[in-house]
This record gives structure tokens, C-alpha cells and sequence, in this order.
């Protein structure tokens, strides 16, 4: 069952993904971070999806976490301040802070835009953008691409099931590389095959027609949802004003 | 002809590059209201008569067109595709290639055409689930169109030419996915739709259907129209050379068993059934059992054991499966689009793991080894050869497989040049594999694997998209393979291919065998599960229309395979 977060408009959700991605990038302070991350990931929370989504997210953040701690607090450490010694290795408290607020961005970003992508369905997302003067060949490349990933997927596993079947074994780096031809050139040779045919299939669906096109999904929107989406792109303009302030005027 | 609908006239067509004419001379009419079959070897030219009549030449499709063509009062070589489709359609013979990569769900798939028309959404929504209801997969209407199955995106793609709505709709080998209820659906359909006053083309190898739906048939050779007239006539025509239906087979074997009453060869199921004598006396014909039945049970080359898998989202594809295979066997692994059975073909050399149960090749589990390891016990020529073709050669293609085994170089040469032969390659040895027709195509990726010389070699659809002549030397092949030995398995919608070349019938439905018995010994019981889950082949079907008795001495002579054969 869609929860009231799926159900949004997707600019809402996008206005609503972007003013956390900016005030997260924006943030100095490692609090106000934390704080707007947390934020991001009540947005996971408010998904009906959020079990599976938030299942994905180590993957995501556990690597990033590790390798960022380690560049920032380890390889760039500010020793000039509150320097920490573990094991021969000088740590900095404010690196580590640094690279947390890092962290927090990068968390910020995947979590508010994954959430996006998990709840809306692509064709949506682009019937909102279209409204909003998307060209259509643009909307058509971005959707194919999208939709096409999954479709390459399913042929290369397909490829190397069937070339295992005739005796593949991929257990070692020379393997590997003497598999390439094997599994690239149908998947090449495919590709472009496919190109045609799918061609011929979008001419067969009337993708050529200079008309206006119908679209089968209504967009619920309402007058606070166009509110909320002014609010987010005014707090934006209004970050972006503050920093330019701060940092560029006497 | 006044009322054709479509017409040619001394039309020819060239492809850019091409020094020889893809269609030569060809002047045709078609009238309103009929289903008309252009049948032909591989290469005659169906496949780009049905693009040029759709408006894909010589815009989309490059080349020099000489002659007129109407269709619907509107010229397919003046318009493009999209001014031909208020007009006509045509249904590619690849299915996964049609989706438009663009709608996530099969609905929106569907009513794609109609949306980028800018028809009203009542009408989109309408003539939808019209359509998929056509089709029988109204269920699906939520799913992606890449979470489905083959035969089930065929379905999809018909259905959205369906909702077109145009009066000339064509189809490009429209049966090469589907199973045998759905093919007859589909026939039913077609038969449907052109007495509502739609005309029908049908470009299609499978002569039967052919017989049992066409009004008209047009047979193409080289691009030259070769033969022009009711089905009756043109396949009965041994001078046309077109290979013989399985009901001129059954009814040419019924005659040489004293059984037939006609004084000519039947090419439909209705003539069979009038033609066979019910009471006339049969000499006794006996079906050979399969070998793990006939002689004492050797070891078995492969057993599954309480073989469970699900996808996972939890959706249950194989539950319980037990199966036990004996060297040397024939056997047919048949069921709906959907049955699980490429899932359980897959379970059998490891390229994917029971979640329960286990899988032994010649008494070994096979549950801790690599995929590529098994291939010298168990081979998988997969439907679609695009992704197992990728050499140079046909030549070098062939020898891959060895290589991989790490046969020495002499022993590879003998196989290659033995598969070679076998699938009546030799002379396209040093042809690039992508050089030749798909039917071709199909028997180079079919050699390949026989090169491997696994005790178990599995074919999934093997006939799907083959002209009659390469049906002749797939069975060979596989004569050749059961000869040698070797356990032979065929997954397929073709009963009549699958009768004449195994002894032995495994049914899945819903994942789970709900038969399991030689062919020659099927009781009425198992005759009406076969009936009601696939269809049944040929000789099955009639002698159960003549009210013949599983058992009785003329029931084992229809469905004898040699009567098939």
C-alpha cells in the first residue's frame, strides 16, 4: 500500500530531495549535518518501501564511511589540532569531524534521491518533467536508458549461462580476461541487432507522431503540494544567496 | 481482384549493398476479410514482403523499390510506418526486441501506440484491456514487460498490435514463442478477427497451422512468387517441394497401415479425422519404450531429488521435482509458457542451485561445482543462439566448446568437422555464423554444443524459427546424438517434433511434474492432463476425435512416431 510520501507529486519529492542535498552540501557544522541527514532518511522512513530501501543503504554508506574516515582522519590529518595517536597513526578529532560532515552529505544525497527513484515510477518522474517542457526525445532516451539497464542485465547473465554451458570457467584474472570476447561479442553483437528491431518497434508505436501524446497516468497534485515545491525552490535561492553573502561580500 | 485491400504489382525491392533482389516480380491481391499464409525457406523474402507492405521500405530499410504497392488505399512505399498505421501492422517474430523500453508495466505497453496517437484515455483503456483480454494475460497488466516470459512477451506484442486496431494486420512468424494452447488461441483469434472484416497476413514456417487457419496461401522462393492458392492445394503439391505437414505424414502412414479411406493425403486435422478407417484391422505397431524402461535400469545419468526453487520474491517456480534419467534416453520436458521449465533445465548442469533438494550427474552431486565443469555431462543449446554466437567462423564457433574442455587439437578436429556434417554445415564452415539465416544460426549454435559430446544434451526449442528443411537435419542431429548414446532432451511447444523424437513425456504445471511416462504407455487419464496443459501431438489428437481407445492396436498405430516421421 503506497504510503502519503509515495503518493506526492514526484517534483514535490525531487523539490523536497534537493533542498536537503543543497542545505546538507552548504552545512558547516557537523550538527546541522547530522540533523538534515536525518531528515533524508525520514524520507526512506515515510516510503512504503523503506524495508527494502533501507537494505541497500550499507552497501552505500558502509564502504564511503571507511575509506573517508581513513583519507581524511589518517592520510590528511590536521595534527595542529587535537592530535590523537592510535598504533603509529596520528589522528586529528577535527579531520575526523571534517570528514564526517562528508559522509553526512554523500548519506544525504544517495538517501533523499535513492528514496525518489525507489518511489516513483520512472514513467511518472518523466510525465512530470515533460509537463514541465522535457522534450520528448529527451524523455524518450532518458526512460530507454533506464528501462534498458535491467534488459542488458538479464541478456548478459543469459550470455555467460549460455557459454558456461559449453564449458566456460571463470575462476582467475586470465580467465576472466580470455571470457571477454566470448561474453562481450554476443552481447555487442546483440545490442546492435536489437537496435533495429527495437526501432522498428518504436516506429510500429507511433513514436514518430508529431501530436500531442496522451498520458495514461494523472499526477495527483494539489494546492499544497505547488506550495511546498515554491518553498523549497525559494529556500534553495535563499541558501545559495546566504553562502554567496557570507563567504564572497566584504 | 476489386475488393483487395492489399495489392502488389510487379513489386520488387533491393537492399542497399545487395547485388541480388530480397523480392522480384511480385504481384499480388489480397482480399478484405481473409488470412492469407506466405510461407517459404529461409531467405525467400517473407520476412521483408511483410515490412515493405507495412511502409519500412525504402526509408527505414534502405534499397531501390521498383512495381506499386496499396494497402488500405494508401502506398506503404510512399508513407512512412507511422502514416501506414491507422491502416496496418505487423507483429516481429522477436519478441523481447519489441518492447519500446519505455512503459513500465504491460499495460502501458499495450496502449503505448494509442497514447503517442493521442487517442482519449477511455479509449486507450478500452481497447487495452481488450486486447490483453485477447491475449488471455489480463493479470499481467501490472508487470514489467521484462519480468515476463518469452511466450508471454509474444502474447504482450500481439496484444498491442491488437489495440491498434488497424484493417490489415501482419504477422511476422507469430507462433515461434508460444505454446501449443496459445498457438491455437492465437489461430482461433486470427480466424476471428478476419471474420470481423480485418485481413490477415501471416508469415509462418509451420505448415499445420498453416492449413488449419490460412484461406489463401502465398509461397515465396528467392523473392519470386513461387505458388499462389488454397492451402489444400499448395501444400499437397510435392512439385513445390515445401516439405510435408505432420498431417499429410500421419494420413501417408495411415494409408500405408491399410487404416485410410481417402483417396488422397490429408493436410488438416478435419481430413485426418474423415479419412481414417475406425474399423479396419490394424497390424500390431509397437512404440519402443525408452530405453531406461525397456532394459534394466543402468545407472542413471541424471537424477533430481526433491528439487525445490523460488524466485526471490518468494514466488515458488519448481516444488518437489523428482526426475530420474537413463543414458541413451529421449525424453520431452514439456508445459505452459511459465511451468518452470527452462528453471528446471537450469538446475540440470548447475547454472542455477536447488534451494532444497539436490541434482547428481552419473551418481554425482553436482551442488559444489562450477557450471563450465559439467559440460562434458550435461549441454544446454538455449533458445536464443544470439547469445552463444560469437566467432569469426562457424568453423571456429564449433571448436570453442572442446577448447574449452581441453580436448587435444586432433580429437577437436574430428568433432568439429563430425558436428559439421551432422548439421549439414560443412559448406558454411568459414561463413561468419551471423552470414547465414537464423534458421542456420540455430544449427551452428546446435553443432556447437554437439561438438561438446556431453552425455546429456538438452535442446530448448529447438524447431522454433526453422524452415522444413532444417527440421530434416535437426532430427538427424539428434538421431545422430541418441545413436551415439547420449541422453537427449527436448524442451518445446512442438508435440509433433517432440512425438516423433522422444520416448518419454515429462509435463510440468505450476513447477511441479504432473506426468511422467512413456509416451506408449499413456492412459486416457494421461492423454486428457496432456490435452489440458499443452495440447497433444497430432496422432493423439485425431485418434481421440475418432473416439480410438488409449490401448486399442489402431490408437498405437496413430501415435506410433514413425507415423510422424
Amino acid at each position: 500500500m503506497p504510503s502519503r510520501y509515495d503518493l506526492l507529486h514526484p517534483l514535490t519529492k525531487l523539490s523536497l530531495a534537493l533542498v536537503l542535498i543543497v542545505a546538507a552540501y552548504l552545512s558547516p557544522s557537523v550538527w546541522l549535518s547530522t540533523a538534515i541527514c536525518g531528515a533524508a532518511l525520514l524520507t526512506t522512513a515515510a516510503s512504503h518501501r523503506r524495508g527494502e530501501i533501507a537494505r541497500v543503504y550499507p552497501l552505500f554508506f558502509v564502504p564511503i564511511t571507511i575509506s573517508l574516515l581513513l583519507i581524511r582522519g589518517v592520510l590528511v590529518p590536521d595534527v595542529r589540532t587535537s592530535p590523537i595517536d592510535v598504533g603509529g597513526f596520528v589522528l586529528s578529532l577535527d579531520a575526523i569531524a571534517g570528514a564526517w560532515i562528508y559522509i553526512l552529505r554523500y548519506c544525504t544525497l544517495v538517501a533523499a534521491l535513492f528514496t525518489v527513484i525507489q518511489t516513483t515510477p520512472t514513467a511518472q518522474l518523466m510525465h512530470a518533467l515533460a509537463e514541465r517542457g522535457l522534450p520528448r526525445s529527451i524523455e524518450f532516451i532518458l526512460l530507454m536508458a533506464l528501462q534498458i539497464i535491467p534488459d542488458m542485465k538479464l541478456r548478459a547473465d543469459a550470455i555467460l549461462e549460455a557459454q558456461q554451458s559449453r564449458g566456460l570457467v571463470i575462476h582467475s584474472l586470465p580467465s576472466r580476461i580470455r571470457a571477454l570476447v566470448p561474453l562481450i561479442g554476443p552481447l555487442v553483437v546483440g545490442a546492435l541487432v536489437d537496435v533495429e528491431e527495437r526501432s522498428m518497434a518504436l516506429e510500429l508505436r507511433a513514436f514518430a507522431a508529431t501530436n500531442r501524446p496522451t498520458r495514461m497516468t494523472v499526477l495527483l497534485d494539489s494546492r499544497a503540494q505547488r506550495v511546498v515545491r515554491v518553498a523549497c525552490i525559494g529556500a534553495v535561492v535563499a541558501m545559495a544567496v546566504a553562502v554567496v553573502g557570507v563567504r564572497y561580500l566584504p | 481482384m476489386n475488393d483487395a485491400i492489399v495489392a502488389t504489382n510487379g513489386l520488387s525491392f533491393r537492399y542497399t549493398r545487395r547485388t541480388t533482389p530480397a523480392l522480384d516480380q511480385i504481384s499480388i491481391a489480397i482480399a478484405a476479410g481473409s488470412v492469407t499464409a506466405i510461407i517459404g525457406p529461409a531467405g525467400a523474402g517473407k520476412s521483408t514482403l511483410c515490412a515493405l507492405l507495412a511502409g519500412f521500405m525504402p526509408r527505414f530499410f534502405r534499397g531501390v523499390v521498383d512495381g506499386t504497392a496499396t494497402v488500405d488505399g494508401m502506398s506503404p512505399i510512399e508513407g512512412s510506418v507511422h502514416a501506414m498505421l491507422p491502416h496496418v501492422t505487423v507483429v516481429l517474430s522477436q519478441a523481447s526486441t519489441q518492447i519500446s523500453g519505455v512503459c513500465d508495466t504491460v499495460a502501458g505497453e499495450v496502449g503505448f501506440a494509442l497514447a503517442n496517437m493521442g487517442l482519449p484515455v477511455d479509449t486507450i483503456r478500452t481497447r487495452v484491456a481488450e486486447a490483453l483480454a485477447t491475449m488471455e494475460i489480463g493479470h499481467l497488466a501490472e508487470r514489467s514487460p521484462f519480468q515476463l516470459s518469452g511466450g508471454q512477451q509474444q502474447r504482450m506484442v500481439i496484444a498491442a498490435a491488437l489495440a491498434l486496431n488497424p484493417p490489415v494486420l501482419i504477422f511476422d512468424e507469430p507462433t515461434a514463442q508460444l505454446d501449443p494452447p496459445t498457438v491455437a488461441a492465437l489461430g482461433d483469434t486470427l480466424r476471428r478477427l478476419a471474420a470481423a472484416g480485418k485481413t490477415i497476413i501471416v508469415a509462418e514456417q509451420h505448415l499445420d497451422w498453416v492449413a488449419a487457419y490460412a484461406d489463401r496461401v502465398i509461397v515465396l522462393n528467392a523473392g519470386r512468387l513461387h505458388a499462389d492458392g488454397p492451402p489444400q492445394t499448395i501444400i499437397a503439391d510435392p512439385q513445390l517441394a515445401l516439405g510435408r505437414s505432420y498431417a499429410q505424414r500421419l494420413s501417408s502412414y495411415a494409408q500405408l497401415h491399410g487404416v485410410w479411406q481417402g483417396s488422397t493425403v490429408a493436410t488438416t486435422h478435419a481430413g485426418l479425422v474423415r479419412g481414417i478407417r475406425t474399423d479396419a484391422p490394424v497390424e500390431p505397431v509397437s512404440r519402443p519404450l525408452p530405453r531406461a524402461h525397456a532394459a534394466p535400469m543402468q545407472a542413471p545419468v541424471l537424477t533430481c531429488t526433491s528439487v525445490q526453487f523460488a524466485y526471490p520474491n518468494g514466488v515458488p517456480v519448481l516444488t518437489d521435482v523428482d526426475l530420474t534419467f537413463g543414458h541413451g534416453e529421449r525424453v520431452a520436458l514439456l508445459g505452459r509458457n511459465g511451468a518452470g521449465k527452462s528453471t528446471l533445465l537450469r538446475h540440470f548442469n548447475g547454472l542455477l542451485r536447488p534451494q532444497s533438494g539436490s541434482i547428481a550427474l552419473n551418481g554425482v552431486d553436482i551442488a559444489k561445482r562450477a557450471p563450465g565443469t559439467l559440460a562434458r555431462q550435461m549441454s544446454i543449446v538455449f533458445q536464443d543462439v544470439r547469445n552463444q554466437l560469437f566467432a569469426a567462423t562457424v568453423r571456429t564457433e564449433i571448436a570453442y566448446g572442446p577448447s574449452l574442455l581441453g580436448i587435444p587439437s586432433i580429437d577437436q578436429e574430428r568433432r568439429v568437422t563430425h558436428a559439421l556434417a551432422v548439421c549439414g554445415l560443412t559448406n558454411d564452415a568459414d561463413t561468419h555464423p551471423y552470414d547465414l539465416p537464423v534458421a542456420r544460426r540455430r544449427l551452428v549454435a546446435t553443432a556447437a554444443i554437439m561438438a561438446l559430446e556431453s552425455d546429456i544434451i538438452a535442446l530448448d526449442e529447438p524447431t522454433a524459427g526453422l524452415d522444413s528443411d532444417s527440421i530434416e537435419t535437426l532430427s538427424s542431429a539428434i538421431a545422430t546424438c541418441t545413436q551415439a548414446g547420449r541422453t537427449v532432451i527436448l524442451v518445446t511447444h512442438d508435440l509433433n517434433f517432440c512425438a516423433t523424437h522422444t520416448d518419454r513425456v515429462v509435463l510440468l504445471a505450476g513447477g511441479r511434474i504432473v506426468l511422467d511416462a512413456p509416451w506408449a504407455s499413456l492412459n486416457e487419464d494421461h492423454i486428457a492432463l496432456l490435452d489440458r496443459e499443452v495440447g497433444l501431438p497430432l496422432g493423439f489428437d485425431v485418434a481421440r476425435t475418432c473416439g480410438i481407445a488409449a490401448g486399442n492396436a489402431l490408437h498405437r498405430c496413430l501415435t506410433a512416431p514413425a507415423g510422424l516421421r
